[in-house]
């Protein structure tokens, strides 16, 4: 059996511990991610998503409960969480606000300078960041205030992505984009994933953005795992997912109302790819 | 006294982030030996610089207030004891927006003349205080006080002659924000010090503080407080109004 | 637990829906009487005024109906202050003058000597500081941050006529409590951003210089979320229509009854009362 990059074992969390004000985030969540895949975690505003993310590389330390990565326990207080960070990188949600260099070039350079890298490898990051985040090299002296949030975005995650990490960790990296900038950005992460096959953890409030990439999804919903497993099979599951508000792809939704109807069609595409050849079948 | 919606919701803004700069360990970058710089006042300075004085003095006035309450109900150390009076966390900060606006009008001017001769007639007030401190019987005895002089003179002296020689070299958008970060920066320090002194003096704090502790709390907190301050400022005015300055390109890919 | 919680200083002052009588207060009485006691407190310095002073925040206290425990939670960050206001005081208080005028002398170690004076002064700066907390709980605990911005602006209304924009003042006043969570929030994921990407922030090693340095990740993008939200809010309100306080229609109208004017009077009695006690010490 392979071992986990990552093993989260009945992990809690609450914000802001007595004060008035506390809300629990997480409550008993199991999750974990192995070499290469891309693993989705789905859930409405408020799941607790975000929270389960930030456990992954140590700038949340678990309540209650472990996390594990790469064989090191997170409630550890003497782990070097710089050395974690550097294998496991977070892609926060709206990360084009956390530019603050003038040029693109030194902001993407932040995260190899802060590992301590010499000047040339860090210079080379620097390019192969960019590449992968679909942003030519004439835009390594442009002034990071002048881009569009789009190219902004591009630009915070080549600043991940330039820390090389083994497993990167998405929290709705497609969220506020117009329909082609998100197919953009899917295409470009999608690129990184297959070419450096790393391990991506990607949480996003839509089904359909996940359909098509992830191949095990957790489900969340009020600080819980709900439903997990291989995307078909938990995608396979409408009326569970629909008591918590999520919505399986249209195209799903579609040959569902089809099977429905009588049409002898197997609701079990995700995307319009994977439709068009049942459809045909159908129509036949 | 117009004040425009632009004006309030960037006083709001502005005010917010100076309390939150307070409230958090944000606003104190930690200097040498335990002792804490702070920078809760360039969001007066920045207000001053992008709205104008009435916007800085509001800012100023929230920052006082938060000072205030905070050394009530937060104290993290003695000073906390002094800014409980508001004669001193209040009435100081209110002149750090205006007289910050007033530098860097003074710098923006189209002459050059106006900031020299405000810079020359600092630089003789520091030659003439000392001589008269030292020479005439006005202060005659009091050797703490003609020290006192001696220092502020010479502190002044310095910043004005270094000023002088910027202000003819260059005088562009960010000289003159940076001649307002160090004005209102100064302006802090010595009111604030200045009251304390004075009430000192009249012995309405308790325990009174001697003017050569607040002299060398001036000068070892004062020089890196304009330092960093400057430094904000500037990175922050740039950023928002998208200027450029120094060298052209990033840093990273320039050949050493 | 977090390094990250930045809101969690802030959840100092919990408003207290408890609907006591103080409650049921004009918001400008509410804020004008517990001011003016603070202030009463601030200017008195002698030490039997402290104590006056508390016994009369926690009457004011059981009245609105706020439990003592929050209240007396609100005094746990004076606690190790206390130790420092002892300590400048015996070292710094000029005790051969109170000793001269009288003071019993309390402790000799060779040449230092520690006045009862200077102990007395001690004590009556802690009461005093207890008693204003207490009072601040209790502001917090009467008026939620809209009280207070009504407040201040009935109270600068008047001046209007002199030319203060007082709806303006007001208004910045009711941004920055608006902005001061949601900027905390930004600021925290600021930090963790940063932190993901391997950034410390001016703790530790190197010179002041580059320790100030390193905080600029965190405060240029934090300046700069602010101005941009400004701008935002700014945009937002003058597509509403708001052009200035001037002729405006409030939705509020504070209006003084009765039971208000005898409040204020009530607390301008206990001010002047705080004021004149006892003023030796």
């Amino acid at each position: 059996m392979e071992q986990a990059l990552i093993e989260v074992h009945d992990l809690h969390y609450t914000y802001m511990r007595g004060t008035p004000l506390e809300t629990t985030a997480l409550c008993g969540v199991d999750f974990s991610v192995f070499a290469g895949e891309i693993v989705g975690v789905i859930g409405p505003t408020g799941s607790g998503k975000s929270t389960l993310l930030q456990h992954l590389n140590g700038l949340l330390r678990p309540q209650r409960g472990t996390v594990r990565v790469f064989g090191q326990d997170l409630s550890n207080p003497r782990v070097d969480l710089r050395a974690i960070r550097r294998r496991v990188a977070l892609l926060f949600q709206n990360p084009e606000d956390q530019l603050f260099e003038r040029y693109v070039a030194d902001d993407v350079a932040f995260g190899p300078l802060n590992l301590g890298l010499p000047l040339e490898e860090v210079r080379a990051r620097v390019r192969r960041a960019m590449e992968a985040a679909g942003l030519p090299p004439s835009f390594e002296n442009r002034l990071t205030w002048a881009l569009s949030a789009g190219e902004r975005r591009r630009v915070a995650l080549a600043g991940v992505l330039a820390l090389e990490p083994e497993v990167l960790v998405l929290d709705e990296p497609l969220a506020g984009l117009d329909p082609r900038g998100r197919r953009e950005l899917a295409a470009l992460l999608r690129g990184w994933q297959r070419q450096e096959r790393r391990a991506v953890v990607w949480a996003s409030h839509s089904m359909e953005e996940i359909a098509g990439l992830a191949d095990r999804v957790y489900v969340l919903a009020e600080g819980r795992v709900v439903l997990e497993g291989p995307t078909r099979q938990v995608f396979a599951q409408g009326e569970v997912l629909a008591r918590w508000g999520l919505e399986v792809p249209a195209v799903t939704q579609m040959l569902v109302e089809l099977a429905r109807a009588g049409l002898p069609v197997r609701p079990t595409a995700l995307t319009l790819e994977e439709a068009l050849p049942l459809l045909e079948e159908v129509l036949r | 006294m117009r004040i425009s919606v632009r004006n309030i919701v960037v006083a709001g803004a502005l005010s917010a982030v100076a309390i939150l700069l307070g409230a958090t360990r944000l606003g104190f970058i930690p200097f040498v030996l335990g002792v804490s710089i702070t920078i809760m006042h360039v969001p007066v300075i920045i207000g001053a610089v992008l709205e104008g004085p009435v916007v800085g003095t509001i800012i100023g006035l929230l920052f006082g207030l938060f000072s205030l309450i905070w050394a009530h109900v937060a104290p993290t150390g003695t000073g906390d004891i002094y800014f409980q009076n508001p004669l001193i966390s209040v009435v100081p900060r209110l002149f750090i927006g205006l007289l910050a606006y007033l530098a860097y009008r003074l710098v923006k001017q189209p002459q050059v003349w106006p900031s020299i001769l405000v810079l020359l007639v600092i630089i003789a007030l520091a030659v003439v205080g000392p001589v008269v401190a030292y020479a005439t019987p006005v202060l005659g005895g009091d050797a703490g006080l003609q020290t006192l002089v001696l220092i502020c003179s010479l502190v002044l002296g310095t910043l004005a002659l270094a000023g002088l020689g910027i202000v003819l070299w260059r005088r562009g958008e960010l000289v003159a924000v940076g001649t307002a970060a160090v004005v209102g920066t100064l302006t802090n320090t010595v009111l604030v010090l200045g009251m304390l002194g004075l009430l000192s003096t009249l012995n309405w704090v308790s325990p009174p503080l001697p003017w050569e502790v607040l002299l060398a709390v001036g000068l070892t907190n004062g020089i890196p407080e304009i330092i960093a301050a400057v430094l904000i400022t500037v990175a922050v005015v740039a950023a928002w109004k998208q200027i450029e300055f120094g060298r052209r390109g990033a840093r990273i890919l320039r050949n050493p | 637990m977090s390094d990250f919680e930045v809101l969690r200083t802030l959840s100092f002052g919990q408003y207290l829906p408890t609907g006591s009588i103080l409650h049921r207060l004009d918001p400008r009485v509410r804020l004008t009487g517990v001011v003016l006691l603070a202030l009463a407190l601030m200017v008195n310095p002698g030490p039997a005024v402290g104590l006056l002073g508390i016994v009369l925040a926690l009457g004011l206290l059981l009245l609105a109906r706020v439990p003592l425990g929050h209240a007396l939670r609100s005094l746990r960050p004076l606690l190790p202050l206390f130790a420092i206001v002892l300590a400048l005081q015996m070292l710094f208080y000029p005790h051969r003058a109170a000793l001269a005028a009288g003071s019993p002398l309390v402790w000799q170690w060779g040449p230092i000597v520690v006045s009862a004076a200077s102990l007395v002064g001690a004590l009556a700066m802690m009461l005093r500081m207890v008693a204003i907390v207490l009072l601040l709980t209790l502001l917090t605990g009467i008026a939620d941050t809209t009280d207070l911005v009504h407040a201040v602006e009935g109270m600068l209304r008047p001046f209007q006529r002199l030319g203060l924009p007082a709806h303006e003042l007001a208004l910045v006043l009711a941004i920055t409590m608006r902005f001061i969570p949601l900027l905390g929030r930004e600021l925290e994921r600021l930090m963790k951003a940063q932190a993901a990407r391997g950034a410390d922030f001016g703790r530790g090693r190197g010179n002041f210089l580059s320790r100030a340095r390193r905080m600029l990740p965190l405060l240029i993008p934090l300046f700069l979320a602010a101005l941009r939200r400004a701008e935002e809010l700014a945009l937002a309100i003058e597509a509403r229509g708001y052009a200035g306080g001037r002729g405006r229609t409030c939705l509020v109208r504070l209006r003084m009854r009765p039971a208000d004017f005898l409040a204020l009077g009530i607390a301008l009695a206990l001010a002047a009362l705080l004021v004149f006690l006892d003023r030796g010490g």
